[in-house]
């Protein structure tokens, strides 16, 4: 019988003053279930992040519910996020450590021992080739050391759903392949991958399940066979058709009343 | 572990159970905080290191607290003197928390760290709690120095038992500011939060200066030899009252059972309430607040304006477009920066609580004081009150985005100090020039009119002094430096620094008024010149 890993129930979320108030989010349900790897992809501004925000308890203001593992996130705060990892788009990092610090004190806040840590830090820096930079602080690091650092601190704690914010930015292609690799490696394990991000060809490869959403509701829901519908398009150009991204001429325009000279 | 510190964390841990604090998390994080704080970045052009930056800071504070003591000195009562003392800490230390760590309580960018972490909300809020106390109490400790080798000398041990109501007190204050901060959370809805925040702040800097600093100075120095603690009702209310009595029962000097009670009750309930109670707020601001900013309806944010008659003051007043560009981003950035105008802002209250210190206003024999006032060279204090507009120069160069070092890189300019200098005239132009106006008005009518060539010169005087900032400051161009990298209370030490040289210019106006009125007018001539070559050494800066 197949598990529910994540269960949400007409998530809304809104920001902004009374009166002024902007609803980000108007309405998600989904069901995804233990070992998919969610592609969660939609245009800029669509709810992406916020969606991620408000499953890895970033946000925690918001109407409709939420379950992980069974488990309601309202009530279960903590012991919801001892069960899921989190890379972040940007770095959120505490830069002045060395990665060795820096995963010992995330592998603390997540009750795991000396031992363990130390570990699981050895074997994943040796996974994304960072070891001789083990000791050297983040913060003489390129954004794509960084952002190894980032997936790294999401996986210390073997959390049984990964949630990651474009995780690629700024990764070189051979970093690339060995995270579409471990997500691949991480999904056979049974665990639950939610990718968000606007990079359509890897989120193509790797998912068994794209979800589109456009405006903060959800527009396309299923394999990425089923959303481009029996035809040979690219998810790219579903995508396109679906949030209308087709450019006017007049826009297109602009573009040569800029450069003429 | 070191002996030493199971000494120190032992007794700690007992009282982070009792708060319902997660022991090992609590140590890790903490550890991590203080880790990075003496971690400069590599690309820092600081000279010297945080360490030595640290000590200069407690240094000076150390002077503060010996010139606390001259005061304290000539009061006989001990009680009377520990009292002013503490008003006087919490006072200072509420001012530091306010202008210097409230983004340390709100960390938007740790928030992404800890957050998807099983952190605990009430660990989240001690730790950063225990990361502010860490320096207040390296600032309170400093500033109590010499007047703990005063009490050591006049009452041996009592010494050591101040000290304790030192750090007590810090801790007190770091309660007292951060739990009006939840109160107010409760108050207002997490979207208008920071709004909210911001006017509060300068609310209460102005509160807080104003009551502990407005009711001594209505008391009468001449009395001062002659003043003892006369304990009333509502004296039992005042938290200073509460320190000092805790200090002298603890000492085995004082009777009433009543304040030492208080001083533990207040501070271990105030702790309890706070962690216990109030934390499950804070997290839910810390997590909303940061998000909520970014994702509301785009605001537009326009380029500050430059009407018909602020152009002509650019003109007038800036000698290139570089410097033009630096008045209009400063302005831009004075709107658009929070955290810059809670530093802002509380100045210019405090500039006018200054005024009424400074003056000491009796209202039962209204007509003779001002003929007395009239009389004397009061007027010199509104100088004093005034250079409060300048304050903003010593941090003019820290934003939490310091984007513009890039974008001074990639500017095909030669001339990128004369940004600098063009900022520091658009903050003396918005902050000091409008006080120094409005200051002039009562300065006409009490003193007449022979007094503005002296208060002018004053004006100009202090102009000068903005560039001695800007010098102090190390020359670091506006908006390039992180704020995470600013010192904890270097800013405040840089005030009172700037305060000090005032001091010496409110000196040579004072020499000058001896003189015939005809050499203020001569070097209220002569200033311009000495203002042109002196802020040509900031746009000559490397």
């Amino acid at each position: 019988m197949k598990q529910t890993s994540i269960s949400i129930k007409g998530l809304r979320k809104s920001f902004g003053k009374k009166g002024d108030q902007k609803e980000v989010l108007k309405g998600i349900d989904l069901s995804i279930e233990r070992g998919q790897i969610i592609g969660y992809i939609g245009p800029n501004g669509a709810g992406k992040s916020t969606t991620v925000k408000v499953l890895c308890g970033l946000l925690t203001d918001f109407e409709g519910e939420i379950e992980v593992s069974g488990l309601p996130i309202r009530k279960n705060e903590l012991a919801v996020k001892r069960l899921i990892g989190y890379v972040p788009e940007n770095g959120a990092l505490y830069e002045a450590l060395t990665p060795n610090e820096y995963l010992n004190l995330v592998g603390v806040l997540f009750d795991m021992s000396p031992a363990l840590i130390a570990e699981r830090s050895t074997s994943l820096l040796q996974y994304f080739q960072m070891q001789e930079h083990a000791d050297q602080r983040m913060d003489t690091f390129s954004k794509g050391m960084k952002q190894k650092i980032l997936i790294i601190a999401g996986l210390i704690n073997n959390p049984e759903i990964l949630f990651l914010d474009e995780p690629l930015s700024g990764l070189d292609a051979n970093s690339v392949i060995l995270v579409k690799d471990l997500l691949t490696k991480l999904s056979a394990q049974g665990k639950t991958i939610f990718y968000s991000s606007h990079l359509m060809d890897v989120v193509e490869k790797i998912s068994s399940r794209i979800i589109l959403i456009d405006d903060g509701q959800v527009v396309a829901d299923g394999t990425f066979d089923e959303l481009r519908q029996d035809s040979k398009a690219s998810l790219e150009q579903v995508f396109a058709k679906l949030t209308g991204a087709n450019r006017s001429e007049s826009e297109t325009s602009v573009l040569d009343e800029v450069f003429k000279n | 572990m070191s002996t030493f510190k199971q000494i120190i964390q032992s007794p700690v841990n007992v009282i982070l159970v009792v708060l319902g604090v997660d022991v090992r998390h609590f140590w890790v994080l903490l550890g991590a905080k203080l880790k990075m704080d003496f971690r400069r970045p590599p690309n820092s052009f600081q000279s010297g290191g945080k360490k030595q930056t640290l000590l200069k800071q407690l240094l000076v504070y150390g002077v503060l607290g010996g010139i606390m003591v001259g005061s304290l000195y000539q009061i006989p009562d001990l009680m009377l003197q520990l009292s002013v003392f503490y008003a006087f800490l919490i006072v200072f230390a509420g001012t530091i928390l306010l202008t210097e760590f409230t983004s340390v309580i709100f960390d938007e960018h740790e928030n992404h760290v800890l957050l998807p972490r099983p952190v605990s909300s009430r660990t989240l809020l001690l730790v950063r709690l225990a990361h502010i106390l860490v320096y207040m109490s390296n600032i309170a400790l400093a500033l109590s120095l010499p007047f703990t080798i005063y009490l050591a000398f006049q009452h041996g041990i009592l010494a050591l038992v101040f000290v304790l109501g030192v750090l007590l007190c810090a801790w007190f204050t770091l309660l007292l500011v951060v739990g009006f901060y939840m109160w107010l959370s409760k108050l207002v809805s997490v979207n208008r939060f920071k709004d909210v925040l911001n006017y509060f702040q300068i609310g209460l800097a102005i509160i807080i200066m104003g009551s502990y600093q407005l009711v001594p100075h209505f008391i009468d120095d001449a009395n001062m030899e002659q003043l003892t603690f006369q304990s009333a009702w509502w004296t039992n209310l005042v938290p200073s009252v509460w320190f000092a009595g805790f200090t002298q029962y603890a000492g085995g000097i004082g009777s009433n059972l009543y304040l030492f009670l208080m001083t533990l009750g207040v501070t271990i309930f105030g702790s309890i309430l706070l962690v216990r109670v109030l934390s499950s707020g804070f997290s839910a601001i810390i997590s909303e607040s940061g998000s909520a900013s970014s994702s509301t309806k785009t605001k537009s944010v326009k380029l500050a304006k430059t009407g018909k008659w602020l152009n002509k003051v650019l003109n007038m007043l800036c000698i290139s477009e570089e410097e033009k560009t630096g008045w209009r981003l400063t302005k831009s950035h004075i709107k658009s920066d929070r955290k810059l105008k809670q530093q802002l802002y509380p100045m210019l209250a405090y500039s006018l609580i200054m005024v009424v210190i400074l003056l000491k206003p009796d209202f039962k024999s209204e007509t003779n004081y001002f003929v007395e006032l009239g009389e004397s060279s009061k007027y010199l204090m509104f100088m004093l009150a005034a250079f409060f507009g300048t304050l903003g120069i010593p941090i003019i160069s820290f934003t939490d985005t310091p984007k513009a070092a890039w974008i001074y890189s990639m500017a095909s300019t030669n001339k990128k100090h004369h940004i600098h200098s063009g900022a520091v005239k658009s903050l003396l132009f918005t902050f000091f020039l409008p006080l120094y106006v409005l200051f002039l008005i009562p300065i006409v009518i009490i003193w007449g009119w022979t007094t503005v060539p002296l208060f002018v010169l004053g004006g100009l005087l202090s102009t000068t002094l903005a560039v001695l900032l800007v010098r102090i400051q190390g020359d670091k161009l506006p908006f390039t430096q992180c704020r995470e990298m600013m010192n904890k209370g270097e800013y405040t030490m840089k005030m009172f620094l700037g305060l000090m040289l005032m001091g010496l210019i409110i000196g040579l106006v004072y020499l000058v008024s001896m003189a015939h009125v005809g050499i203020a007018i001569a070097l209220c001539v002569l200033m311009p010149f000495v203002i042109s070559l002196s802020y040509r050494t900031i746009r000559n800066s490397n």
